[in-house]
């Protein structure tokens, strides 16, 4: 008898097993795998990102904006390994905060529910806000200006509680057709201009120019692990996560290489450079297409945008469900509809949260372009430092689970050191511009969440010990789990 | 003791790809041997043994290992400690060694009882028996089928059927009365659910379950669809213990 028949006819008992998972009342193992990825991919709007990043990048970054896009890809791709050491080992619904806690324990887990929570729910504001910036002309030319942001509030109120399956089925179709549509313009942009001259586009590189470029495009790539919010309702958790996370970055990496290689020759060929553009998206429809494609690239990038806070407030409100469930934030926070299998206070305080501020701001008649820019600077540093945090936490959970890998902690920590030094950059480049004080309500923030996450923790045993709680096998799962 | 394969799909799930039409390339082979030793290994080591373990023992490389022991890990023949350190044998690899167990026999009188359920209910209704921790279909309803019947033996957990099962197995290690019903609403279609209701023998021991799957709004309130599959319930209670 061998010991795999002997330990079936009679299971070892296996202890501390329980009964019913800690995450029960979502819909487990009910979104496919295109649709998780579709969540990463929306979360990062590469549709949106393509034509408003790489002005930015060439106006900070000059003659090294392509090569600081493709540094960018590398570096996004560091934080993706470290991300995947978890995403392959446990089903998780609070994606970075659940990791790092797991690693770090629960202070510096705080610390990063904080960080991904502030990136979360300010990347969904400037997603919005940037839908409605873009349908701006459209808007004012049927005369609804005042009524577009509340307009385009309701499919954001809406859908995340649908549930996961059906808002992730929403956005994979808005985000595909953005992309699909981006794509298409610039190779059609490529067939008029010729091929591209590679050569000129890299004689400039200086220094600063790329750590400064590299940044910016970085910004770009944020969002890209939201996969991992859905480890509970992912069929086949451990192989459609990782792989959703990894292949978002590469899409999107392919995706901005394009738009900067293509932007930048058809400014080549305009005899124009693209840091200096107002807005060069539109610079070149006006040059090269048909009247009426400025604003169909307009309804592009606003859906792209659109996706991104339905993405965004789905990852949240999982986070938020999580850290209801632990006792972090109030009980009723890990409440699930039981007929709809929905996070529903959760979901319904992301959603409140990402659609109010957007829209009280544009009543008082805020500037939409300014708004935006305040918005993304708090949202990437809320990123970053959450990507810091996890690529420092990965080696040492492999290490601790005996699962060691030398190559992950290489790659993890070169990802920690270059996220770090790319947060610092950004933030002192961010206090030296007119933004000074996105940097300050970020650190605000963050201090503010993490004391108040601190305090709880040292008021509630109950939360310390629940901290880093994900999808456990239950005794249903394992041979010889009931006694 | 004869042993079998549970499933035909047990060899495309090992090696983490779809079962391809012309069945499986050469390279496949050696992957599902390593997944095998794995599991042996496991059992050999007990729970809680690591990957890196695993890796010694079986002088495989750390990343076919790791990769192995993931795809493992999805179809759950392995599941991972509740404190992430090392695995434990799923209980799904009894399947692969369960005996090929004959399907229970339908009685003419036990089938004349669901057919007139189906006439009366209006909504698929199906038969289902337990045995051990594995699920399986007896009499599935062959004008409204089963919306997904694979989920009963890879995810029972989020089916009426597995949930009924765990509810009952949770009542009896509690001494509280069992369940007299589940209600798993939108499992894998939102306009769908499923109701299962319990047949047990004098013991108190689950020995099947009567699903209907109907409309996620007639479920709401199951209290009419109840009444009627009450009564057929106890019938069959008669008829299959």
């Amino acid at each position: 008898m061998t010991a795999l028949q002997r330990a079936i006819a009679h299971p070892v008992p296996v202890p501390g097993v329980r009964s019913t998972s800690p995450v029960t009342g979502l819909d487990r193992r009910s979104v496919g795998a295109w649709d998780v990825l579709g969540q990463s991919v929306a979360a990062v709007a590469p549709a949106a990102a393509a034509t408003t990043i790489p002005v930015l990048v060439a106006a900070s970054a000059g003659g090294a904006a392509l090569p600081a896009v493709v540094a960018a890809t590398v570096l996004a791709m560091l934080v993706s390994v470290a991300v995947n050491v978890f995403a392959r080992r446990m089903a998780a619904t609070g994606s970075l905060y659940t990791f790092v806690s797991r690693s770090l324990g629960a202070r510096a887990g705080v610390v990063t529910g904080v960080a991904i929570l502030v990136g979360y729910t300010f990347i969904a504001m400037f997603a919005l806000t940037g839908a409605a910036f873009y349908l701006g002309p459209l808007a004012q030319h049927l005369g609804i200006t005042v009524l577009v942001l509340p307009f385009l509030a309701i499919p954001v109120l809406v859908v995340p509680l649908a549930g996961a399956r059906r808002s992730t089925r929403v956005e994979v179709v808005m985000e595909g057709t953005s992309v699909l549509l981006i794509a298409v313009l610039g190779v059609a942009l490529l067939v008029r201009t010729g091929p591209p001259d590679f050569s000129g586009m890299t004689h400039a590189v200086t220094a600063p120019g790329m750590v400064v470029g590299t940044v910016l495009a970085l910004t770009a790539f944020v969002g890209f692990e939201s996969a991992s919010t859905l480890g509970v309702e992912a069929r086949r958790p451990f192989t459609t996560v990782p792989r959703a996370v990894t292949w978002t970055v590469v899409v999107s990496g392919v995706t901005y290489v394009g738009a900067v290689t293509v932007q930048l020759t058809a400014f080549h060929a305009l005899g124009r450079d693209l840091g200096t553009s107002a807005s060069p998206v539109n610079a070149l429809s006006a040059a090269f297409g048909p009247p009426w494609l400025a604003g169909v690239l307009d309804v592009a990038v606003a859906m792209s945008f659109l996706a991104c806070a339905i993405a965004s407030a789905t990852a949240m409100a999982r986070i938020l469900f999580a850290m209801g469930r632990e006792l972090v934030l109030p009980e009723r926070f890990g409440r699930a509809d039981p007929v709809r299998q929905v996070p529903t206070v959760a979901t319904r305080t992301a959603v409140a949260l990402i659609v109010g501020p957007p829209v009280v701001a544009a009543g008082l008649g805020l500037d939409l372009q300014t708004l935006m820019h305040v918005l993304i600077a708090i949202a990437a540093a809320g990123f970053l430092t959450a990507y810091v945090l996890v690529c420092v936490a990965a080696p040492i959970f492999t290490r601790r689970i005996g699962e060691p890998h030398p190559w992950t902690t290489v790659l993890s920590w070169s990802g920690a050191v270059l996220t770090s030094a790319s947060l610092m950059t950004f933030l002192v480049v961010q206090v030296r511009t007119a933004h000074a004080a996105a940097t300050w309500a970020f650190v605000v923030l963050l201090v503010a969440g993490t004391a108040l996450g601190w305090l709880r923790l040292a008021r509630s045993p109950v939360a310390r010990e629940r901290v880093g709680l994900y999808d456990e096998p239950t005794s249903q799962d394992v041979l010889g789990g009931d006694s | 003791m004869s042993y079998s394969f549970g499933h035909p799909d047990v060899v495309a799930r090992l090696t983490g790809v779809p079962p391809p039409a012309g069945g499986i390339n050469s390279r496949q082979p050696g992957a599902i041997l390593h997944a095998l030793q794995i599991l042996e290994c496991v059992a050999r080591r007990g729970p809680g043994t690591t990957a890196s373990e695993i890796s010694t023992d079986l002088n495989l490389s750390r990343a076919t290992t790791y990769r192995l022991v993931r795809l493992l890990a999805d179809d759950k023949y392995l599941v991972r400690m509740p404190d992430l350190k090392g695995f434990a044998l799923g209980r799904r690899v009894a399947e692969l060694a369960a005996p090929a167990t004959a399907t229970p026999h339908l009685s003419r009188a036990a089938l004349a009882v669901l057919a007139v359920l189906r006439n009366r209910v209006r909504a698929g209704v199906h038969l289902v028996h337990y045995s051990g921790s594995s699920i399986f279909i007896t009499d599935e309803d062959g004008d409204i089928p089963l919306t997904d019947p694979s989920r009963l033996v890879t995810d029972p957990s989020s089916t009426a059927a597995g949930r009924l099962a765990a509810a009952w197995v949770e009542a009896q290690r509690t001494g509280r009365r069992p369940p007299t019903h589940e209600l798993q609403a939108r499992r894998v279609s939102s306009r769908r659910g499923c109701l299962a209701l319990p047949v047990q023998d004098d013991a108190g021991h689950l020995v099947a379950a009567l699903l209907v799957e109907a409309p996620a709004a007639r479920l709401k309130h199951p209290e009419e669809l109840m009444s009627i599959l009450l009564s057929g319930v106890s019938e069959l209670t008669m008829l299959l213990t």
